[in-house]
């Protein structure tokens, strides 16, 4: 009986969890072929000649970056409209025939630019093809502007850099000083103490993030600016500051564990050879724990990469392709937690967004794997003797 | 059965005999309908009005369905949700009950007190990154924004940048306080607020609209709006056809106690 | 005159009137309220191998792991009397235990293998001190290896991770490690307890090659074992030594009643 439930327990998170994934992956990959505005026909005037442009050539023509001229159209800067400008053309109150008039008229300048649904399109332009290359544009482009019209910037790497700078930083926190931490309260701290600090450590790691956020931005955001002397305090680093710090308990209490675990008959040896206790500290239990301290340590670096609160309150949310952990960046849990409340079920967005998660869950996924690859690893070579 | 049944829906409905507005739709302008129904309600007691959020969207999409009698939005009607209401034959009326006047601020030690549209529009997009091509010390500017999701970024994105993408380097907070909180800390900070929220640890920037106009203050009042037109109408979208019911209430959110309201609610009424 | 002064000090040791090896003066040893040891007065010459015996929870690990300082690491733990190794205090207040066990190596009841290849296994107490030269770390490590009997097995594998080997052979290594630090006292708690017959007979045999040229005190719960390593046996009930003598006496001819119950398997 008991062990029915336990089964059915078990099974049934399994299945949630193989949906989630297959959830997640099913939304997601259709931002590598979909076209993001499947809804809309691009147009120009008859006379011009171009008929197919690419998505970046769309975007460098919107923002007059470029004009016609160099995709083979008239020497003159286009003029777009799409639906979100569409506004400025027309008066508060026009019908639907006074629209179609107006955007007869709009159409026939010779540098137009159309970006229209079907019904609105006048009669006399000229549709062209746009090509939205999924993979190149997720990989290829350096800028994430998803909501972006007519055509959105969804570029991963500025916020695949930012998340990765922010795991750094905070690896770099929580490694040197959750060892410095379990090693203290496995080997020095007064016994009577030991439970009090472990209960503390709990209490840290159940802090909400919101509140460790917003104490970030009032705190440390201000001394980080200050004390670095940097122009503003969002950034990588501060983030990963936070994050480290929110990571330290889970980290001290794993590697503390480890250390703890070291079988006392080794500990024995080490000092019966003359070792001191530092020697024994350092020449042994820490190589011994070598697995476990790498495994804490890339449990650690998944709970920072999926972080979302903090992250979205002190990081700037900069969607910039940092060279440096002082600049503002955003992550990509941040970007999901932003943005996902925003996009309409469906549209490209959305599946961009989803692949975002995918990607975040693959990332999550290896660094657990390599965890339980290094544990298993160091379990079979342990039970060999 | 059918008398267990009959006094059930007595119970729910029939206890109140009251007539029933509903308003639904954008989160923006939620608070302000809130406080507008509690006074309304103790004024006129036999009307009920429900007031839900969901976004400017739901609301219009409500309306259309006739499950509204006022749809709220922080944005106008697009062109697309115009022609569906024309399929359905329904003329929308819209009705503008307050206007969310943006304040651009500047930490208070910045000598810079005022800018040009023009000025703004350089500086969200990246082509002014630092104060002293403003005039001001030589300090880098750091642009502050709202996230994507809220309808202030994108009224800002498409009214006061025209269109134009923000640069990469512009940094993106979840809510107005951490704005105000990250202006108050940094001397090259500026973003862009509800007036609402200004306090004395900000300084507000005078804006021109184009080069040779006079620098104003955010508008107050909906006469100075004219020189200050950073600032997004808050509207109700309601049916035609519903005119008598909406008009009491609508009648109240303009009168001189519904002004008041929308004025402490921190919006040009 | 050098050489007069050795010899007086050679002949005064060899008479072995006063300076033992090992010496306990009525010691007794508490864990918290629980007394574990009541009043031990044991000596042992240079050279000598003794054996502890005594049914299980009598105190013989306790009393072992003295000449160490291994239970100062427990909680609770008291001391009264004196401990000496070639007559000096091990409990006096100016030694340093670190220092002391140095001299003193030990091997347990299991095989201790550190996760380390087999030669920084041995070298592990030859870099604890100051810096050896690689070259002076390598003779010595091979040095021990040969005398726990391991080299000709190993010499080839030095730098495969020591839990490789056999039990057997972790534990020799185990030896090998205590024997490289070069202590002149070897304790060995249960060294045979896991260890297969062959691996057994192995290391009593490395034992009887030992005994040369150091002094090794062994716990052991196997009777035979005993009699066939040890020069002394002493025996152990209840915290208390019952009975200390020659091997070759002790068990043919046992004087107390528990001994006589103990070797001849009637005890409890
Ligand atoms: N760390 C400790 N704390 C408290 N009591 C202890 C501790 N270690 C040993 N004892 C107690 O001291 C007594 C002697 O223990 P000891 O380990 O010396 O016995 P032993 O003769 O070696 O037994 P065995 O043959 O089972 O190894 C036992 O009763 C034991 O319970
Ligand atoms: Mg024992």
């Amino acid at each position: 009986m008991k062990k029915k439930m336990f089964a059915v327990a078990g099974w049934s998170t399994f299945l949630v969890l193989i949906g989630l994934t297959v959830f997640l992956f099913r939304e997601g990959l259709p931002a590598l072929y979909k076209f993001p505005q499947p809804e809309l026909v691009f147009a120009v005037h008859p006379a011009n000649p171009v008929v197919r442009l690419s998505a970046e050539a769309v975007r460098a023509l919107a923002e007059g970056k470029a004009d016609w001229a160099a995709f083979g159209g008239p020497a003159r800067p286009a003029r777009l409209v799409h639906l979100a400008n569409l506004e400025r053309y027309l008066p508060a109150y026009a019908s639907a025939a006074e629209i179609q008039r107006i955007l007869a008229d709009l159409a026939a300048d010779t540098a137009i630019l159309l970006a229209l649904p079907a019904p609105l399109l006048p009669e006399a332009v000229k549709p062209i093809s746009v090509t939205w290359q999924g993979w190149r544009e997720l990989f290829g482009s350096l800028y994430w502007s998803p909501t972006y019209e007519p055509l959105p910037r969804v570029g991963v790497w500025p916020l695949l850099v930012g998340s990765v700078w922010v795991t750094f930083i905070g690896l770099m926190l929580v490694v040197p000083l959750g060892l410095a931490m379990a090693i203290y309260v496995a080997e020095f701290l007064p016994r009577t103490l030991y439970y009090p600090i472990k209960v503390l450590w709990e209490v840290l790691a159940g802090l909400p993030s919101v509140v460790v956020g917003f104490w970030g931005l009032v705190v440390v955001v201000p001394a980080v600016k200050s004390v670095l002397h940097l122009s503003a305090g969002e950034t990588a680093f501060t983030a990963g500051l936070l994050l480290g710090w929110i990571t330290l308990p889970l980290m001290a209490s794993l590697v503390e564990e480890a250390l703890q675990a070291v079988p006392r008959l080794l500990v024995e040896s080490s000092y019966g050879l003359g070792a001191t206790r530092w020697q024994t500290i350092l020449r042994l239990k820490l190589p011994y724990i070598l697995p476990s301290i790498a495994t804490a340590a890339l449990l650690s670096a998944g709970r920072i990469l999926g972080e979302t609160m903090v992250v979205l309150m002190v990081s700037g949310n900069a969607p910039l392709l940092a060279t440096t952990p002082f600049q503002p960046v955003r992550t990509l849990p941040a970007t999901l937690a932003a943005e996902l409340g925003e996009a309409p079920i469906g549209s490209y967005h959305y599946h961009v967004l989803f692949f975002l998660g995918a990607l975040l869950f693959l990332l999550t996924l290896a660094l657990n794997l390599a965890a339980y690859a290094i544990q298993s690893r160091y379990l079979r070579a342990q039970t060999l003797g | 059965m059918g008398k267990w049944m009959s006094f059930f829906l007595f119970l729910l409905f029939g206890c109140t005999d009251r007539a029933v507005l509903r308003i639904k739709g954008s989160d923006t302008v939620l608070p302000l309908s809130q406080i507008f129904a509690e006074h309304f309600m103790q004024r006129r007691g036999e009307v009920l009005v429900s007031v839900t959020g969901g976004g400017s969207g739901v609301g219009l999409a409500a309306l259309l369905n006739g499950d509204t009698e006022i749809a709220m939005a922080s944005r106008p009607l697009k062109v697309s949700e115009r022609l569906r209401f024309a399929a359905r034959g329904i003329t929308v009326i819209e009705d503008t009950v307050a206007w969310d006047v943006l304040a651009i601020c500047v930490h208070p030690a910045n000598p810079i007190s005022r800018l040009t549209w023009e000025d703004l529009e350089r500086i969200y997009t990246g082509q002014v990154r630092n104060w002293r091509e403003l005039g001001g010390p030589d300090l880098p500017i750091h642009p502050y924004s709202r996230e994507s999701s809220s309808g202030t970024f994108e009224f800002f994105r498409e009214r006061v940048l025209r269109g134009k993408d923000f640069a990469a380097h512009v940094r993106f907070l979840p809510a107005t306080g951490t704005i105000v909180q990250a202006i108050a800390q940094n001397v090259s900070a500026i973003g862009y607020i509800g007036i609402a929220y200004t306090n004395p640890n900000l300084k507000v920037l005078a804006i021109a609209t184009a080069p040779g106009k006079p620098y104003r203050l955010p508008a107050r009042s909906r006469q100075e709006l004219a020189d200050y037109p950073i600032a997004r109408p808050l509207y109700y979208y309601y049916d035609q056809r519903n005119r008598e019911k909406v008009k009491e209430f609508l009648a109240f959110v303009h009168s001189e106690e519904g002004r008041a309201l929308t004025a402490k609610m921190g919006y040009v009424p | 005159m050098h050489l007069r002064a050795w010899r007086l000090i050679f002949a005064f040791v060899l008479s072995g009137a006063t300076v033992y090896k090992l010496e306990t003066r009525a010691v007794s040893v508490w864990y918290g309220s629980y007394q574990a040891l009541k009043g031990v007065s044991l000596a042992l010459e240079r050279n000598q191998v003794l054996a502890l015996i005594g049914p299980s929870g009598c105190g013989k690990s306790t009393f072992l792991r003295l000449f160490n300082r291994m239970n100062d690491f427990i909680e609770g733990f008291r001391l009264e009397g004196e401990v000496l190794i070639d007559g000096e205090n091990i409990y006096a207040p100016q030694v340093d235990p670190v220092h002391l066990r140095r001299r003193v190596g030990m091997v347990f009841q299991k095989p201790t293998p550190f996760p380390f290849s087999i030669y920084e296994n041995v070298a592990y107490g030859l870099r604890l001190q100051n810096r050896l030269p690689e070259s002076q770390i390598r003779e010595r490590v091979e040095h021990a290896l040969r005398q726990a009997a391991l080299w000709e097995e190993v010499r080839d594998n030095l730098k495969k991770s020591a839990l490789m080997l056999s039990g057997g052979q972790q534990q020799r290594l185990c030896i090998a490690r205590a024997l490289a630090v070069r202590p002149s006292l070897l304790l060995m708690d249960e060294p045979t307890s896991a260890l297969d017959p062959i691996s057994t007979a192995k290391i009593e045999e490395l034992i009887h090659e030992l005994r040369q040229h150091y002094t090794i005190v062994i716990v052991t719960h196997n009777m035979q074992q005993a009699a066939r390593v040890s020069d002394m046996t002493a025996f152990f009930y209840m915290g208390q030594l019952v009975e200390y003598g020659r091997t070759k006496d002790f068990f043919t001819n046992p004087q107390h009643p528990e001994t006589i119950r103990y070797i001849t398997g009637r005890f409890g």
